[in-house]
């Protein structure tokens, strides 16, 4: 049986718990909806948070929260054929129960955590290279072109820091974003067509101050480009304002 | 706001300020209340790398390089002719939360030349910190300078909004400051320095009591040493730090390679700036900090000064070979710690995944430890995987090894900023 679920990380427990369910040994594979040509046997599983609870809640209690935390981090890294090898960590993590993490030596879960720190060196990053412009209306707007799906995980850190603002957080790969209206955060879908956006009047004149200060503060004599790049990588760049428009990067 | 003449004062201001190589925003968990902007981040966020790799995190300015003081290495010095400007507190405030709300900085680190007086500097940044949590209900990281031979009454009051403060020692030895730094005297750098300990004591001992307590400099205080503009030896340099942690508990030590931007008859007459010995003190102050190890251990009467071609902790290791190599699977985590190649993750990994099973040299690999230069230095269930363990044999390996890494910038820059 081949499980297809929409994409999520819910969905994809869902299909793991039906997967469970019906006996692993008739378990081909786990897929993402849309994830090509499926041949065999196949049954769409909606993302459903009852069952997803389940699973998390068994992980959290019988081997700890650290348990859950890898398992989410690992799915948002978006490894090719991640559905089986986290499968294969939940299975391991339910066997082994409480002393599961110390056992770096067997592959599921040294792999699973080396996606799950890519996923949270991306997170950390971005805490910092993000950059919100203000928009007409007073709105904070930020894009970003992340390679793990960070968006989700990075909301929460800003709606402590801009609790009193209006933001959003544009994730322009996948289309997706997170909206923070004062209150509460959600994920949204952010079409196409939205994609263009005013910025308000002083904003052009704060980031000409903030690129002015960029470019001081940068001592000539310790010129270091392959260090800065190590840290502030070229994929980053296009939302960087102070070295976006390469007036920096000289 | 005039943008133009801003634009202006800002360049002029963070020029001046560039230098000063603390930019850690780490060490507060300030929380942000509600209508508030901002908290901290306790591990620190890096917002940019400058184009030499430093990472920048707050926004570093002078209030002013206006300076009634005549520093002899100092732009700002009084003698020097220079552009001069100033900010008020209003418009540091306005540019720091612009600065925040676009998530370019964690916050704010602001320094200054003594402006007509040390109290009436101090006054002047009181009122902008206060501007800042009171006016805009800033709640990110702030850091500011203690102005030497200010009153300690108007430390405490800037010591109630700020994060973390410093007071830069610059010069490690009194005749250095005498010569160098003439209004400065160790008393008049001490007394402040003093101040904020005991206020900082005096906050832990009140949050004791009650856990709503008012903060006082939660980050703690740090200090800046410059390198090389006076003859002091290396050796002095880390006592200096190693009381300085003891004594007045500061948080960090920061070490800044003189740069000769300026001449004058008492000055050395450096070409370059003495970045690899900067470089080895940083390494050795980690030492002091992170692996219970002591000044004295590092240098000695005999060696006063950094081994420039390899590291403090291997020196000190070739210096012992009684003790290595050790066995990975029965030594301390102490012990692992002074492993040459073994850092503070690599220790806490060993020690987490030998409790369920015996290492091999290859799990060791597996768990990402690098053995370049620890395998000289260790042995796994009894074997040795170094090709001879002669120490002169052992140092020309880790000289290669040094040679080829040399420029390996995590290394050359780690613990700059945390
Ligand atoms: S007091 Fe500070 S700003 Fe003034 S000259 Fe001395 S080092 Fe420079």
């Amino acid at each position: 049986m081949i499980y297809v679920y929409d994409g999520s990380f819910f969905g994809y427990l869902s299909a793991v718990f039906d997967a469970w369910h019906d006996g692993l040994q008739h378990t081909e594979d786990i897929c993402c909806d849309g994830a090509g040509d499926l041949f065999g046997r196949q049954q769409y599983v909606p993302a459903d948070g009852v069952k997803a609870k389940r699973i998390l809640d068994g992980l959290q209690a019988q081997c700890g929260g650290k348990t859950c935390h890898f398992l989410y981090y690992a799915f948002l890294a978006e490894q090719p054929q991640r559905e089986m090898k986290l499968l294969q960590y939940i299975r391991q993590a339910f066997r082994l129960k409480g002393e599961f993490l110390h056992h770096l030596s067997e592959p599921a879960v040294w792999e699973v955590r080396q996606w799950a720190r890519k996923t949270g060196n991306e997170r950390h990053k971005l805490l910092g290279l993000a950059r919100f412009q203000e928009l007409k209306g007073g709105m904070l707007y930020c894009p970003l072109a992340p390679t793990c799906c960070v968006v989700p995980v990075m909301a929460p850190h800003f709606v402590k820091r801009l609790g009193s603002e209006e933001w959003v957080i544009h994730d322009r790969r996948r289309r997706i974003g997170v909206y923070y209206d004062r209150r509460e955060a959600v994920l949204v879908d952010i079409p196409k067509v939205l994609q263009r956006v005013d910025v308000s009047e002083q904003e052009e004149e704060f980031a000409a101050l903030w690129k002015q200060y960029y470019r001081t503060i940068a001592i000539a004599d310790r010129r270091n480009d392959p260090l800065r790049r190590q840290f502030m990588p070229k994929k980053y760049w296009p939302y960087i304002i102070e070295v976006r428009d390469g007036e920096n990067s000289r | 706001m005039k943008w133009d003449v801003m634009q202006k004062k800002l360049t002029i201001l963070s020029d001046a300020a560039k230098y000063d190589v603390s930019c850690s925003s780490s060490g507060s968990r300030r929380e942000n209340k509600a209508g508030g902007i901002g908290n901290g981040a306790y591990g620190g966020i890096c917002h940019t790398w400058s184009a030499d790799g430093r990472c920048v995190s707050l926004l570093k300015i002078l209030m002013t390089n206006y300076c009634i003081y005549d520093c002899a290495y100092c732009v700002n010095r009084r003698s020097h002719e220079t552009e001069r400007a100033m900010l008020s507190p209003e418009e540091i405030a306005e540019l720091t939360v612009e600065f925040y709300r676009r998530n370019y900085i964690e916050g704010l680190f602001l320094s200054s030349g003594v402006y007509r007086s040390p109290d009436e500097t101090t006054e002047l940044l009181i009122r902008t910190a206060k501007t800042l949590r009171e006016e805009k209900n800033f709640n990110g990281y702030i850091h500011m300078k203690g102005i030497p031979g200010t009153d300690p009454r108007l430390i405490r009051e800037l010591g109630k909004y700020v994060d973390r403060m410093s007071v830069n020692i610059e010069l490690p030895s009194s005749a250095g400051l005498k010569l160098l730094a003439p209004q400065k005297t160790k008393e008049n750098i001490l007394l402040p320095m003093r101040e904020i300990r005991s206020g900082i004591a005096e906050r832990k001992e009140n949050r004791k009591a009650s856990r709503k307590a008012p903060a006082f400099v939660p980050a703690g205080q740090t200090t800046q040493l410059i390198i090389g503009a006076t003859p002091d030896s290396d050796r002095t340099i880390l006592r200096l730090s190693e009381a300085l942690y003891k004594q007045v508990e500061l948080k960090r030590v920061y070490y800044s390679a003189y740069v000769p931007a300026m001449t004058g008859p008492n000055l050395p007459a450096l070409t370059q700036p003495p970045l690899l010995r900067e470089h080895r003190l940083y390494q050795a102050d980690w030492l002091l900090r992170y692996y219970q190890f002591s000044a004295d251990e590092i240098l000695t009467d005999a060696e006063p000064d950094f081994d420039l071609h390899l590291d403090p902790k291997a020196c000190w290791a070739l210096r012992h070979p009684e003790i290595f190599p050790v066995e990975i699977n029965k030594a301390s985590y102490h012990m692992l710690l002074r492993v040459p190649g073994i850092g503070v993750t690599s220790a806490r990994r060993i020690c987490a995944a030998r409790r369920s099973a015996w290492l091999s040299y290859d799990t060791l690999r597996r768990l990402g430890i690098v053995l370049k230069r620890a395998k000289y230095f260790i042995t796994c269930r009894g074997r040795f995987y170094g090709e001879s363990d002669r120490p002169d044999y052992i140092r020309s390996r880790l000289l290669d090894a040094e040679q080829a890494g040399r420029y390996e910038p995590m290394d050359l820059f780690a613990g700059v900023n945390s």
